[in-house]
C-alpha cells in the first residue's frame, strides 16, 4: 500500500466525475406547445436538487444529501448512494424563460413551453 | 404520435439471481423477489439496514400518494403495497406494486413505524432485547 501524505492524496470533492453520479429514470411526452419531462428523484428533497440552463442544455444535479444516520449499517443493498445527473439538450424551439419545474414526492415534473413563434397557427386568407 | 421514453436504470433482473443465495442465509430468508403486476409496473428497488435497537427496510416509491401505499405484516411477513391511477397520453391505467420482505423473529412487531418522504418510504422494526447486542462483563 502506498503511504503517500493525506495532502497529497487527491480528492474529488466538487469535481464532477461521471463515475459517482447515476442518470435518473425519466420519460419524455409532447403535445402541440408543450414538452414534460418527468423525473423520478427518489429520496430528494427541493433542498438537494439544482437545476440550470446553460448552453441550451437543462443540467439537472440532486445531491443525495445525508438520508440515513451513520449507524444504520447495510444488510442489502439495491440502490446506491451515488447522486443524480440529467443533462438534456434544448431545441431552439423552447422558450428556455419558460420552464418550470415542480418536485412532489420523489418526482420532478419538468414543462417546456414551446416559444410563441414556433406554435404552429393558422394563416388567415384574407 | 407517441414519444415516450422510459429507463430502468437501477433495476436488473439478473442481479436478484446474484442476491438470491443471500436472501436465503440471511435473517431476511425467503423475501419475494421484485415482481410485476402489470405492464406498466416496475418494483420499488429496497434496502436493508440495522443498527443497535432496529431494523430498517427503506423503499424507492417515487410518485405515489401516502394513502395510495399500504405496509402489512402477515406473520413475520412485511408486505409493501401500492396502487396508483395515472392519465397518460389521455389514457387512465393503473400502476401497482408489491414487495415483500421476510422479517427476523427477533423484532418488536408490534412497534413497526412507517414513513413516507420525498418519494421513499422508510420502515422502522424494533428489534426485541434478545436481538440486541450486550455487552458480557468479564469476571475475574
Amino acid at each position: 500500500m502506498n503511504s503517500s501524505l493525506p495532502c497529497c492524496t487527491s480528492t474529488s470533492i466538487g469535481q464532477k466525475q461521471t463515475a459517482d453520479f447515476e442518470t435518473p429514470r425519466y420519460e419524455i411526452s409532447h403535445t402541440d406547445n408543450i414538452s414534460f419531462v418527468r423525473v423520478e428523484l427518489p429520496g430528494i428533497g427541493k433542498d438537494d436538487l439544482q437545476i440550470s440552463v446553460e448552453d441550451n442544455e437543462l443540467r439537472l444535479e440532486a445531491a443525495i444529501s445525508e438520508q440515513k444516520p451513520a449507524s444504520w449499517k447495510p444488510l442489502y443493498r439495491e440502490t446506491n448512494d451515488r447522486s443524480y445527473q440529467l443533462r438534456l439538450s434544448l431545441g431552439t424551439e423552447i422558450n428556455q424563460s419558460a420552464i418550470s419545474a415542480d418536485l412532489v414526492d420523489g418526482v420532478l415534473n419538468l414543462a417546456f413551453p414551446k416559444a410563441e413563434e414556433t406554435k404552429p397557427r393558422a394563416i388567415k386568407v384574407k | 404520435m407517441k414519444y415516450l421514453t422510459r429507463r430502468y436504470s437501477n433495476y436488473n433482473r439478473d442481479l436478484w439471481r446474484d442476491f438470491e443465495n443471500f436472501f436465503n442465509t440471511s435473517p431476511f430468508y425467503n423475501s419475494s423477489y421484485p415482481q410485476h403486476t402489470s405492464d406498466s409496473t416496475y418494483p420499488p428497488a429496497v434496502d436493508l439496514f440495522e443498527d443497535e435497537s432496529n431494523y430498517f427496510v427503506r423503499a424507492e416509491i417515487p410518485g405515489f400518494k401516502k394513502k395510495e401505499l399500504e405496509v402489512n405484516l402477515e406473520r413475520d411477513r412485511l408486505m409493501l403495497k401500492g396502487e396508483r391511477k395515472e392519465k397518460r397520453e389521455g389514457e387512465k391505467s393503473t400502476l401497482s406494486f408489491h414487495r415483500s420482505v421476510n422479517l427476523p423473529s427477533t423484532i418488536e412487531s408490534k412497534k413497526i413505524e412507517a414513513n413516507y418522504e420525498n418519494g421513499m418510504l422508510t420502515v422502522t422494526i424494533p428489534k426485541a432485547e434478545t436481538a440486541k447486542s450486550r455487552k458480557i462483563e468479564i469476571n475475574s
